[in-house]
């Protein structure tokens, strides 16, 4: 119904624009004072409130004819006009439940033509009474240990209009933190109400709740992870102290914790370096699970000395730990077929007279008389022997100087092939 | 007359027994057809609003010709998408064979080769190669409507009775809606002929014969037929531009400026033979035999227009194989052609003489004069001949979307449709990768969009339309231009709101995750989904090219009006005319028919010549197919052959090629085979062999080959190294030793933290829930530098993911002049680890990288190298960093278990080995190295993929050879405007991570000094191609 009146009124403006304009093109430029039609009727607001609550009826009254007036209402949500209802020599204006269920200033004026006949304001308050719901946010929803940081609470309780509540509406928080149940008071300021809620210093699960006047919020979590790691310790585990290059050493840390005596989150991540007798750094990882982070290497496949420091980088070092690794094949020996074609590297024998384990790199440097480098060969011992064989097709009859390396072992010979 | 009907009918009913039922099986697996398809489902999803924002991320159908689309899409109300198409392509099979018997009763005048003409248009090489295997089915409607209106434009010019300008120009007005470079080219090359044709007849009927017709009597006949001539021009011209006036309106606005995509019509076809083969053997066919006949015919005087034509024609279709083309139609015209309908063209018009042949053959003076001379047996050999070819063409070009099929195996898109609609995905843009032309019946599928297309006349996006790639779903199949472009694509997403990709084609899944994307799913029909995090979804509302609603109408209406307009014009005439062609008045050219009385000795032994040089060039040109193929007959056949057969991963062959004496089985060998994964062995394609000899003797010789391969991530050159050995006549290549080490333990136990992410914990279509937004991890930015290395600037820093859970990461990186106005912006792509455990830290490094070949003037290099970098011109000194970094939980790709060992230093490289001691097999293991300088601080990252992968307790060697930095420049080193998650990084270290030990990175640095750096630093980082 308001739309229409709304339509109507430009087209009536505009008629009466149009009258104007032909009114000043007959008079010319003559100076005259207009004369609106309008009689200046003495209109009056008859007694009434001036607070409602939202959800009331409110109804304005003027004494006054009806000559085109009309009520212009405006709210921090929208404007409106309104049409009256006549009696006698009343109007009578009915504020649209729109209006009337918004809280705050709504104001009015009587406007008749393009004239303020009168202005006021009522004020709606939010209906106390029918507090219906109760929204609450959370967040951040992952904090840290150790009371610096903290998750913010915001509530904002409405009525049954969803107008938000007066100031200092006061608001109930519970929250549980393991065997705790704290209590906490917030007050609404501008609709909201909100808290900071700090970390404890343990990590762990806190369950949040508010309410107000009844209503309740839905339980809300907040997850306090530990703090940064503190400097740890790592020890280390093996089978053997050999240098094989078959088995795998494991480092382990202790359990790792913060300032607080929390254990770490799990999958953080530890690396282990490890500095070797030539002073080149290894490195393996390891994630935490219940602290502890696990990380191998392999042994390496000649004596060394190992120097293992772990960090998570930037928070917690580990101390340092040596590691030395005893010579595992001591030796091996060399054979050759009659026209040293065929050469074998055998009896690779590990610590215990075994043979060692498959895999071991041996390297064959072969070169002519003068010394210079014709080829390298490269292959990995199966059952304690490798083998070359130095085709006809590829080295004719002459000599060669040859040169084995393997576990860490140097051997030279000088071989004629026939 | 009555036989002439029995041909036609003959024709069609085997035509559309033959073709109807062929093409469910041809049509879909073609090039073209599912692109009218998505045409088609646009005009039924709005058939006035021309603006599709599926495609190209938005993009005009007014591009193309409507009325085929349109037809489907009216056709799709009553039986679907797939009804409407094959309901138009059977059309295009009925107006093809009608269309011909119309054209060769035409040029000929004699209704029985006409039904010849009819018979051979529906075996026609070219017409199955256009119909099954390019799915053109615009060229063919518009083509075969330009056939019907032929005979309409003769009867015009001859008679001047305005019934056939009103006949002739409403088919004009079809074959101009249906097909826009059909009725321009189809002037020029059918119907100014054609005019040749009717002046010489208007002019026989004053004189004798032919033979008389001297230039002035030719003149004087042009002069008395000129007006008629000229309005019928004037008028197609006119419907040409008016009934897809939107079309040109729109080609005016958006030019074709685009780089030209290669086609192989346009290739030499003496060089690239695959081109040869299916742009001119293959439509060609059998016609080659008898060329010098139809030569012959059409230079007679009647034909003389036409044989001017057809040699045109067939010049023209010979592509790049002469320089003649290219002179002729001038460069733009050239590369914008695609020349094969040229040769489409040129065996559409020999069909009549063809046919005319083929009478002569079977019942006319041909058949007598080889009888005569050579016998009843020679000549029913000959015939026999003629038919077995017709056939064998038939057969080949039909099977040959079968031996190679052109596109990958049938999708089934309902997964990929499903997932898409589910919980919001057609929020965000995806991409298919490996689906061929399928993608568009994808598309035509669903409502979302995609970054590209597959109609590449109107792609808009500069990264596609500065590089020659079709489609971005087959870049692999496009060298450096393709995998450039959709690096481009993946590593920066966001600006395309790219998050799906649904991959059909394992090659690029290392690709996709050294950008960043993760596996989100296997779908039932085996395709992969990756998805990218921190990708925006799309704006509610996206700008279109919009034009005016006149146009709009006209592009609605137009099309389908021309047909129903033609069909009250032409129903009477061509029904009839096609069934009952006695009751209705005779076409004028019918009286024009010759009599077959007397076949030139001369030609027939002039074809024989010919067909004979044919048949030696065809026998050795499969000769030295065989010859090039005979793998063992010098060392360097058999290492080609044998590279060849890993390349193509048939390890049978390969290990035929094996010195048998050495006692390889071929178990043990596939066993060997089947162990070793990695860049090279799974994503790898090989691009050339270079086989160098040397200490060659009779039986033994070595080789050193240098191969290079094309990976999705860079171009890897690695030399291999063999001995050759000659065992009885043949070369073997010598086995290599295998690796004998064993892992130490038989089983092995793992643990490690997994994580896993809810997404929505409430079913629900709504925006998620408050609680369900995960915090995104908090990152720190522990140092970033602007450097400026030779001519490129880049910027070098180092990330920490200082949260409690894993973070995948994206940096993003703006650069600024002096007066902070933005230079570029790119994002971090295979220089960083995209996914980070809590407190892990990740060197990376920011290229910026420009749109390659974006100016004419730079020259594409023709070898392929997927890591090619084109650095950005800046106009001005960047001297400013802004650096956006967002983390997001990751769940997925966080294997950390892989150890750097036996680490070398040497003089330039680093030996090392790296080790899994985890229980997952590393595919693709990278080392990021970092270098620093004296005071320890970062100057540069580098990156290094090794070649083959880690398995499980197992090593891998490596070298990676060192850096030289000399000419390395720091110009900033700020970090005042470092970002994290929107959030300055200055306030998030002081928050959370006040007391950070600034000391434990650098104890961690290697010391190497070298070419400008004092110290280095190793990380690791792996894919695993299959995690279990």
């Amino acid at each position: 119904m308001n739309s229409t009146v709304t339509l109507e009124i430009p087209n009536k403006l505009k008629t009466k624009l149009y009258i104007l304009i032909l009114f000043i093109l007959f008079n010319g430029c003559q100076d005259t004072n207009i004369q609106t039609n309008v009689e200046d009727d003495i209109f009056k607001l008859l007694p009434s409130r001036n607070k409602y609550v939202a959800g009331e009826k409110i109804q304005l009254q003027f004494q006054g004819k009806n000559n085109n007036s009309f009520l212009w209402l405006s709210t921090a949500f929208g404007s409106t006009m309104l049409t009256p209802a006549e009696e006698k020599d009343n109007l009578t204006f009915t504020f649209p439940i729109s209006f009337s269920q918004k809280s705050g200033s709504c104001y009015w004026r009587l406007v008749n033509d393009e004239k303020i006949l009168l202005e006021g304001e009522v004020y709606i308050l939010p209906n106390t009474e029918k507090t219906i719901s109760l929204e609450s946010f959370l967040g951040p929803k992952r904090i840290a240990a150790g009371g610096t940081d903290f998750s913010m609470l915001v509530a904002a309780p409405t009525d049954m209009y969803d107008n938000v509540l007066g100031d200092s509406t006061e608001i109930n928080i519970h929250y549980q933190f393991k065997n705790d149940i704290e209590k906490a008071t917030a007050y609404l300021r501008n609709g909201i109400g909100w808290k900071n809620i700090y970390s404890p210093h343990n990590s762990g699960r806190m369950l949040i709740t508010t309410s107000h006047k009844g209503q309740s919020s839905k339980e809300m979590t907040t997850i306090v992870n530990p703090a940064n790691a503190m400097d740890f310790n790592i020890s280390y585990s093996r089978n053997h102290n050999y240098a094989d290059g078959n088995q795998m050493i494991t480092f382990t840390s202790d359990v790792i914790m913060d300032t607080f005596g929390n254990t770490v989150s799990d999958g953080t991540l530890v690396t282990f370096f490890v500095k070797n007798s030539t002073g080149a750094l290894l490195k393996t990882h390891g994630t935490t699970i219940n602290g502890i982070a696990k990380g191998s290497l392999l042994h390496p496949d000649k004596p060394e000395i190992w120097s293992v420091t772990a960090y998570i980088t930037g928070t917690a070092k580990s101390n340092s730990l040596a590691v030395r690794f005893a010579p595992a094949v001591k030796d091996f020996k060399i054979g050759y077929t009659e026209d040293a074609r065929t050469i074998s590297i055998h009896q690779m024998q590990s610590f215990m007279g075994q043979l060692a384990p498959d895999g071991i790199l041996v390297a064959l440097e072969i070169r002519d008389e003068k010394g210079i480098l014709l080829e390298t060969m490269r292959a990995t011992s199966r059952e304690g022997e490798v083998r070359f064989i130095l085709s006809k097709d590829f080295y004719s009859s002459g000599n060669y100087q040859l040169r084995f390396s393997a576990a860490g072992i140097i051997k030279r010979k000088e071989v004629t092939l026939q | 007359m009555q036989r002439t009907n029995n041909l036609l009918i003959l024709a069609l009913f085997v035509g559309v027994a033959f073709h109807g039922s062929s093409v469910f099986f041809t049509l879909e697996t073609t090039y073209d057809a599912l692109i009218h398809l998505f045409f088609a489902d646009h005009y039924a999803q709005s058939w006035f609003e021309p603006w599709d924002y599926r495609w190209y991320t938005g993009f005009t159908v007014q591009a193309y010709p409507p009325l085929v689309h349109q037809s489907i899409a009216l056709l799709s109300y009553i039986g679907g998408l797939k009804f409407g198409l094959f309901s138009v392509a059977m059309v295009g099979i009925l107006l093809f064979i009608t269309g011909s018997y119309r054209f060769g009763l035409l040029i000929t005048g004699n209704g029985k080769i006409a039904g010849y003409t009819a018979l051979l248009a529906v075996f026609s090489s070219t017409f199955i190669e256009t119909l099954h295997l390019f799915g053109q089915l615009p060229s063919i409607i518009g083509l075969s409507v330009l056939l019907h209106a032929l005979p309409e434009i003769y009867a015009w010019v001859k008679t001047g009775k305005l019934r056939y300008l009103a006949t002739s120009l409403s088919l004009i007005a079809v074959t101009v809606t249906s097909h826009h470079v059909t009725p321009i080219f189809g002037m020029v090359f059918f119907i100014f002929p054609l005019l040749g044709m009717v002046i010489m007849d208007a002019a026989k009927d004053k004189v004798a014969g032919y033979k008389q017709i001297t230039f002035v009597i030719f003149w004087n006949t042009f002069k008395r037929l000129f007006w008629r001539m000229v309005t019928f021009g004037f008028s197609s011209l006119t419907l040409i531009i008016v009934c897809i006036l939107p079309y040109w309106i729109n080609s005016k606005n958006n030019p074709i400026t685009q780089v030209p995509i290669p086609h192989g019509s346009r290739d030499n076809f003496l060089e690239v033979t695959s081109s040869g083969l299916v742009f001119f053997l293959i439509p060609w066919g059998i016609l080659l035999f008898i060329l010098p006949y139809l030569f012959y015919r059409f230079f007679s005087k009647r034909y003389l227009f036409f044989g001017l034509s057809f040699s045109l024609l067939t010049l023209l279709g010979t592509g790049g194989t002469t320089p003649i083309p290219l002179k002729l139609l001038g460069e733009t015209a050239f590369n914008i052609l695609t020349l094969d309908r040229f040769t489409l063209w040129a065996t559409i018009m020999a069909l009549p003489i063809f046919g005319e042949f083929v009478y002569r053959m079977v019942q006319g003076d041909l058949k007598a004069n080889l009888q005569q001379k050579y016998g009843a047996v020679y000549h029913r050999i000959i015939g026999g001949c003629i038919a077995g070819g017709i056939l064998v063409m038939v057969i080949f070009t039909m099977s040959l979307n079968y031996f190679r099929p052109a596109q990958p195996q049938k999708i089934n898109v309902l997964p990929i449709v499903n997932f898409l609609n589910q919980d919001q995905h057609d929020q965000w843009r995806y991409l298919p990768l490996g689906f061929g032309d399928q993608m568009a019946w994808l598309s035509a599928q669903t409502n979302a969009m995609t970054v590209d297309g597959n109609y590449h006349s109107a792609r808009r996006l500069p990264e596609l339309t500065t590089r020659a790639i079709e489609r971005l779903e087959n870049s692999k199949f496009r060298g450096v231009e393709g995998i450039g472009s959709l690096q481009q694509f993946l590593t920066i997403p966001e600006k395309y709101n790219l998050k799906y990709i649904f991959s059909n084609d394992k090659f690029y899944d290392p690709i996709l995750y050294f950008c960043g994307w993760q596996r989100l799913q296997q779908l039932e029909n085996g395709i992969m989904v990756w998805e990218k995090l921190n990708v925006p979804p799309l704006p509610k509302i996206i700008p279109k090219d919009d034009v005016s609603k006149t146009l709009k109408i006209m592009w609605g209406i137009i099309p389908l009006l021309t047909v129903i307009l033609a069909f009250i014009i032409n129903i009477q005439w061509i029904w009839f005319r096609m069934l009952k062609n006695k009751k209705l008045p005779e076409g004028p050219f019918l009286k024009y028919a010759i009599t077959y009385d007397k076949f030139s000795k001369g030609l027939i032994r002039i074809n024989h010549i010919w067909a004979l040089i044919l048949v030696l060039i065809l026998s050795y040109g499969i000769y030295q197919f065989y010859l090039n193929n005979a793998a063992q007959h010098s060392p360097k056949n058999v290492v080609m052959a044998y590279y060849d057969a890993l390349d193509f991963k048939e390890f049978e062959r390969a290990h035929s090629y094996l010195d048998p004496n050495r006692e390889v089985t071929l178990s043990q060998y596939m066993l060997e085979v089947s162990v070793t994964d990695g860049i090279l062995s799974s994503y790898a394609k090989l691009d050339s062999v270079a086989i160098e000899l040397s200490g060659q003797t009779e039986s033994a010789v070595r080789a050193k080959v240098r191969t290079q391969w094309i990976t999705p991530l860079e171009k890897v050159e690695k030399t291999f190294y063999h001995s050759l050995l000659k065992t009885d006549g043949k070369w073997y290549i010598q086995p290599k030793t295998i690796d004998t080490d064993l892992p130490p333990d038989q089983l092995l136990s793992s643990t490690n933290a997994t994580f896993y992410n809810q997404g929505r914990r409430r079913i629900t279509t709504q925006e998620t829930h408050h609680e369900d937004v995960l915090k995104q991890p908090v990152l720190e930015v522990l140092s970033a530098k602007l450097i400026q290395f030779q001519d490129r600037y880049s910027i070098v820093g180092e990330l920490q993911n200082i949260d409690d859970i894993p973070a995948d990461i994206t940096i993003k990186a703006t650069l600024y002049n002096d007066n902070n106005i933005s230079l570029a912006n790119y994002n971090a792509k295979y220089h960083v680890k995209h996914k980070l455990m809590p407190k892990e830290t990740t060197t990376f490094r920011i290229d910026f990288e420009g749109i390659a070949w974006s100016s004419a003037k730079d020259t594409i290099p023709t070898t392929f190298n997927p890591d090619e970098f084109t650095p950005i011109n800046f106009e001005e000194k960047p001297i400013k960093f802004n650096l956006q970094c967002a983390g997001n939980v990751a769940i997925t790709d966080l294997y950390k278990q892989l150890a750097l060992q036996e680490v070398q230093l040497q003089d330039g490289s680093i030996n090392g080995v790296l080790f899994n001691s985890g229980i997952q097999e590393v595919t693709i293991p990278q080392l990021l190295v970092s270098y620093y300088d004296e005071n320890k601080e970062l100057i540069w990252v580098d990156n290094h993929f090794l070649e083959e992968g880690v398995r499980i307790q197992r090593k891998q060697y490596f070298k990676y050879d060192l850096m030289g930095l000399t000419d390395l420049k720091l110009i900033n080193a700020g970090m005042e405007n470092c970002f994290v998650n929107g959030l300055p990084n200055a306030s998030i270290s002081e928050k959370s991570f006040p007391n950070r030990n600034a000391k434990h990175p650098k104890e961690q640095l290697q010391a190497l000094k070298g070419d400008g750096f004092e110290f280095i630093k190793i990380e690791l980082n792996s894919y695993i191609g299959n995690p279990k």
